[in-house]
């Protein structure tokens, strides 16, 4: 497995990585492209302007030149320098303004594919949670690869066309200077470089006990956890363990730093000798009458800019390197495949929608044994199902198969006749009116909320009132300061109000109710609900599943009495079918867990 | 200069989390500050003496000490940078520290207070916005060092100048050069405090941006599935389309405010150093400076009008961010308001606490609603009272009271006689096992998650778990008790469903061995077999324990000696379930036949 993953990321060349991200980023912002490269010639002849205008003055005072000659000389060259630097502050800003942008989209991008566009299986699958780790571990601002490519890129040609520029002047001096300069600079590359290799070989070693540490500083952060920790005394025993973890991670710290100070030391030692070498060469040319004090100020200062260069270049391509891996992340993830369709499918079916399992199989990405181990289940057109079982049966997984979210491991399910995979699965979902068991809340008002599925139905906010009320909570919803405007979760939007975990599920309800697909999943709806919220759901359970295909999955084996069918699911396969009377007869497992609910709703004696 | 006094007082706060980070921070700033100053003298000193062709010898010591020099300070500098760079380390995790203990140090009603959680996330929030608070507070500090030793350094060159032209004698040229020098600087610096004020406003912005880019994305976390179901995607595109805008939009205004006040800043500079290298000029040919004078008289120059503009642009945000270091001291200053009794509380082996509600009534803090009105109610020692009523009604508020997590708004409530507000507040909240609706489990090793310490008994945790009916998961666990929950603090925990947490927070509650045990909802997540594990063993798990058991779940109320039926916010009935049960008009009656009817038939 790791190897094949290693091969993967092979088949993406450093080179075609970076081209990949480059095209992007044009397509997304051409002007920025253009700004990024503008920098490049302002960045390299500055300096040398500046540097020229030292070197001139210095020259025309030793040839005593008059004191007007001097103010034109000045005036000249401050002039220049003004311009450049107008023009660099506005290149620079424009850069500056644009380079968190593109970073912005990405992230939707990423976003959007992960949460809507790709399977929903592949969320749920290690190496596709793996890529999305490394690749939004990557995506945040600041320092994302495609974005500060262009910082990268536009450094690296200032340095190259620095170094060409700069030498050029200096050919006059010995090859030696060029040679000290080079090994010098790239002997202080080695030497700084030396802490973050130090940092990347032991990483390992404190990775998990900073995670750990980084756990326990924020614990607190999070009052949820913060009024447990009180109410059974952890404090201390929290305390001391953070204060353990940081011990460890500053010894490492230590350690790290200890070889950051060396390399710094060592670098200054590489500046030393390089320092040294120029100086002695350029004092020996200029006793020997060879060059100027103008020229040895110059050059003195061309040498030094040279070596910057050279180090710099020499990062810039490292660097590059691991944008061009991080990059790769990305390229995984956007090619990451899906099973469903998301082309042309074939039309949805009119009215009551039919659902057919032919030996549903169905295994976790990871997990050594099978959930399903071979389901076949027809639901007839308007049919109302009742699904129940132990917890870990395997009731979940099979709604989430019915409902387009995983994919049969082996097995085929239609509806209508057709495979799931014949239709487009946008067009499917948008047949599916489903409760899931997690509740998320998310920062739309009540309204889009509960209409998201279609906001642009022309009765939109009727039907959503009309939903709310069925549901049981437009009484609340109708109260609150905005009424269905009222945006869901504090401290997002200044009216935010957060649901308790009851008025939450009667949310969801009212979801699914406006949607009125013709296929109807609720997965434990009541588990939060008062018996009387519970049992008013129950009441009108016929009237909202009427004409439609609906499966209810619940612990309460009250909900299977107003279902036309029982389907009891249990060790990955269908135990048990038919109406509760049948299967009361049958005397099977249903029998003995209804017996089990109901025994203390029973008058009398129990006896456990 | 009562101006900073909230800086001032934040500084002695922070400073005081490890004392050797500032001194250090100083003298790392005047190291690191050193090597341009001493380069720019020394290379001055080496063009002096080759433009004067003075001897080798000369010639190469200076040279000698310019490299030596740099060495040095770059050696001295690098140890520094490493001693600042721990000691910062040893400071964050010292504040970390502090959070925390502050944090579990509040009341819990404080803790379910939103204002005082969104308090807390402001602090968190506002360091999105520029480093608002502390950190950039300490940044800010390490700035106007900077800045104030590039002053002096370049204030010690200036003075050395205007000395050199006091030997020549000031002519009216000079004087006027001078004076248009100092017009210049000016202009330059004023031009400078103009921008950064500017700049620093169109910051703010784009700040409050990036505060509003992370709220969004802790508002939009989606759930997949429901995403795709209903399309969630679709407002979720809108609202980054319009980000994203705001964000191009707000960093082209803040880059533009900064080209634009800029321009004024580079022309005075560059007057500046027009002007100046005219008295340089001029005092060269008349021979009061020698050659090198013109790289140091002008470098330093351009540092020193830099410095003081940087100087003001820090001021001026420090000032800016006082009213977030007020944010910062005032949720360290948020005071506990409970009363802390004094009284011990007996350990009695009887477990003999008799605990009684008398005439209680309650109202969050805040509300204008009673939550709990006039409740009288008597909890005798090993006793299981059931808690029923609809949403809202106030069960919980009940046990919160109970508990003392907040006090009665009147009335009171007494154990063995005493106002339970006599008693030590700690060893009070002792006598209580409770798992409550939202509980949460630490992500940890399930053996710390029973025993809510840093060791367990293994034997005494095994039992628990098994008793809960956790035993067949467990039996799955190769590192048994040291398995860890959950992923965030060790990637290699396992993930547990909800039925499997609550038994892990059943059998932490049963692990700490109080004598009272409260349950809220505690078999929500359970499946019937696993709910009449619980139900059918529930005497022998609680034992000689008084026990409370909330369930919306009236079957439960079955193996209970007394039920009190709760209802806006009164309790309306209490009595056995036969009792209530004859009483047809009655709250019970109609939650246990809404259920009941489906299981009778």
């Amino acid at each position: 497995m790791k190897n094949d993953k290693k091969d993967q990321k092979k088949k993406y060349s450093k080179l075609s990585s970076l081209v990949w991200a480059m095209k992007k980023l044009a397509r997304l912002d051409k002007l920025f492209v253009f700004f990024i490269f503008a920098t490049v010639p302002v960045a390299v002849i500055s300096p040398l302007v500046k540097s020229l205008f030292s070197k001139t003055l210095i020259d025309e005072i030793g040839a005593g030149k008059s004191f007007q000659n001097l103010v034109i000389t000045a005036a000249l060259f401050i002039s220049a320098i003004f311009a450049l630097e107008l023009l660099q502050k506005y290149i620079y800003s424009r850069c500056k303004a644009r380079r968190y942008y593109p970073t912005t989209i990405y992230q939707n991008e990423m976003g959007r594919f992960q949460n809507y566009e790709t399977d929903f299986e592949n969320t749920e699958k290690q190496d596709f949670k793996e890529l999305c780790g490394y690749a939004w571990g990557d995506a945040c601002q600041g320092n994302c690869a495609m974005e500060f490519l262009w910082e990268d890129l536009s450094n690296t040609l200032i340095n190259l066309f620095g170094i060409v520029t700069f030498a050029s002047f200096l050919l006059v001096l010995n090859p030696i200077v060029f040679a000290v300069i080079g090994v010098t600079s790239v002997l202080a590359y080695i030497t700084t470089s030396w802490q973050p290799k130090y940092f990347e070989k032991h990483k390992k070693e404190w990775e998990k006990e900073e995670r750990k540490k980084n756990y326990l500083q924020g614990l607190s952060d999070d009052f949820y956890n913060a009024k447990d920790i009180k109410l059974y005394g952890m404090e201390n025993w929290l305390d001391k363990m953070m204060r353990d973890y940081q011990a460890y991670l500053l010894m490492w710290n230590k350690r790290c730093s200890l070889r950051g100070f060396f390399a710094s030391a060592l670098a200054g030692l590489m500046s030393f000798i390089q320092n040294g070498v120029v100086y002695v060469v350029l004092i020996g040319m200029l006793l020997e009458g060879e060059i100027s004090v103008g020229d040895f100020v110059f050059f003195f200062g061309l040498a030094g800019g040279i070596a910057g260069y050279l180090q710099g270049i020499i990062t810039d391509v490292a660097k590059l390197g691991v944008r061009a891996d991080k990059i790769a992340y990305y390229r995984d993830l956007f090619g990451y495949e899906s099973r469903f369709n998301r082309g042309q499918g074939c039309a949805l079916p009119e009215g009551p929608v039919k659902i057919e399992l032919k030996d549903v199989w169905y295994k976790y990405d990871g997990a050594e044994d099978y959930t399903l181990k071979g389901v076949n289940l027809t639901i007839e057109g308007s049919e109302s199902l009742a699904l129940v079982g132990v917890n870990g049966a395997g009731k979940t997984t099979l709604i989430k198969l019915i409902c387009g979210m995983y994919t049969p491991t082996k097995g085929e399910i239609l509806v209508n006749g057709k495979h799931i995979g014949d239709y487009n699965i946008e067009a499917y979902y948008s047949m599916i009116s489903a409760v899931f068991q997690e509740i998320r809340m998310v920062a739309f008002t009540m309204f889009e909320f509960v209409a998201s599925a279609d906001l642009e139905r022309e009765t939109a906010r009727e039907d959503a009132i009309a939903a709310m009320k069925a549901a049981g909570i437009w009484e609340k919803i109708e109260n609150l300061p905005n009424g269905m405007d009222t945006h869901l979760q504090k401290g997002i939007y200044d009216d935010g109000v957060d649901l308790s975990g009851g008025e939450l599920q009667k949310l969801v309800l009212a979801r699914a109710i406006y949607k009125d697909g013709s296929i109807l999943v609720l997965d434990e709806p009541t588990a939060a609900l008062d018996p009387i919220a519970e049992n008013n759901l129950y009441l009108k359970y016929r009237e909202l599943t009427a004409g439609k295909t609906s499966i209810y999955i619940s612990h309460r084996f009250a909900s299977t009495r107003f279902c036309d069918r029982i389907v009891l699911l249990g060790d990955g396969v269908i135990q048990e079918s038919g109406s509760h009377e049948e299967l009361m007869a049958q005397n099977g497992q249903y029998a003995y867990m209804f017996g089990v609910q109901s025994k203390y709703y029973k008058e009398g004696e129990i006896n456990a | 200069m009562r101006k900073y006094s909230i800086t001032r007082k934040a500084l002695r706060v922070y400073a005081a989390y490890n004392p050797k980070y500032f001194p250090l921070l100083f003298l790392q700033t005047v190291f690191n500050n050193l090597a341009p100053y001493f380069n720019l003298w020394m290379s001055a000193e080496i063009v002096t003496a080759l433009y004067e062709a003075r001897s080798k010898e000369e010639i190469y010591r200076l040279v000698l000490i310019t490299l030596i020099g740099n060495l040095l300070i770059r050696v001295i500098g690098a140890a520094l940078t490493r001693s600042v760079s721990t000691q910062l380390e040893i400071l964050n995790n010292n504040e970390a520290a502090a959070f925390n203990r502050k944090t579990l140090s509040l009341d819990y009603e404080k803790l379910e207070n939103p204002d005082i959680r969104q308090h807390r996330r402001n602090i968190k929030e506002n360091a999105y916005i520029n480093y608002y608070g502390v950190v950039h507070m300490r940044m800010g500090v390490g700035f106007i060092l900077k800045d104030l030793i590039s002053i002096v350094f370049a204030l010690v060159l200036f003075v050395e100048m205007v000395s050199l032209i006091a030997t020549i004698g000031f002519g009216w040229g000079s004087i006027l050069l001078l004076v248009l020098l100092v017009a210049s600087v000016t202009m330059n610096i004023l031009c400078q405090s103009r921008h950064s004020k500017k700049v620093g406003e169109a910051w703010n912005e784009v700040g409050k941006l990036m505060l509003d880019e992370n709220r969004l994305g802790r508002g939009y976390d989606l759930n997949g599935m429901d995403n795709r179901i209903y399309r969630q995607q679709l407002m979720m595109d809108k609202v980054s389309i319009a980000t994203s805008k705001r964000h191009l939009e707000t960093f082209t205004f803040a880059n533009n405010t900064d080209v634009k006040y800029s321009i004024p800043v580079m022309f005075f500079q560059r007057l500046s150093e027009f002007v100046s290298y005219l008295i340089i000029c001029f005092y060269c040919v008349l021979g009061a400076f020698p050659v090198g004078a013109v790289i140091k008289y002008v470098g330093y120059l351009a540092n020193l009008t830099g410095s003081i503009g940087n100087l003001f642009y820090y001021m001026q945000e420090m000032e800016v961010n006082e009213k977030f270091l007020q944010v910062y001291l005032d949720y360290f200053d948020i005071k506990n308001d409970m009363y802390q009794g004094s009284l011990a509380v007996e350990k009695r082996s009887d477990r003999k606490f008799d605990v009684e509600f008398k005439g209680v009534n309650f109202r969050y803090p805040g509300a204008k609603q009673y939550a709990l009105k006039n409740i009288n109610l008597s909890l005798n020692v090993g006793e299981r009272l059931a808690v029923v009523g609809m949403n809202g009604s106030g069960k919980t508020t009940f046990i919160k009271l109970l508990c003392r997590l907040y006090d009665p708004t009147e009335g009171e409530i007494t154990m063995n006689d005493f106002n339970i507000r006599k008693y030590d507040y700690r060893q009070y909240l002792d006598i209580f096992s409770v798992v409550f609706q939202d509980y949460h489990l630490l992500a940890m090793p399930l053996g710390n998650n029973v025993a809510s310490a840093a060791n367990w008994d293994t034997e005494k945790a095994e039992r628990l778990l098994e008793e809960v009916g956790f035993g067949e998961r467990y039996s799955e666990m190769t590192k048994k008790l040291e398995t860890p929950l959950y992923k965030n603090f060790d990637e290699d925990g396992v993930n547990i469903s909800g039925g499997e947490a609550q038994k892990i927070a059943l059998a932490r509650a049963l692990y700490k061995d109080a004598p009272f045990i409260i349950l809220d909802e505690p078999t929500a997540a359970l499946d019937p077999i696993a709910e009449a594990e619980i139900y059918a063993r529930f005497d022998e798990i609680v034992g000689d324990k008084t026990a409370i058991y909330i369930s919306h779940r009236l079957s439960s109320c079955r193996f209970c000696d007394k039920i009190a039926v709760f209802h806006e916010g009164e309790i309306v009935q209490v009595g056995t379930h036969e009792e209530l049960l004859q009483d047809e008009c009655g709250k019970y009656y109609e939650l246990w036949n809404a259920q009941a009817q489906y299981y009778t038939t």
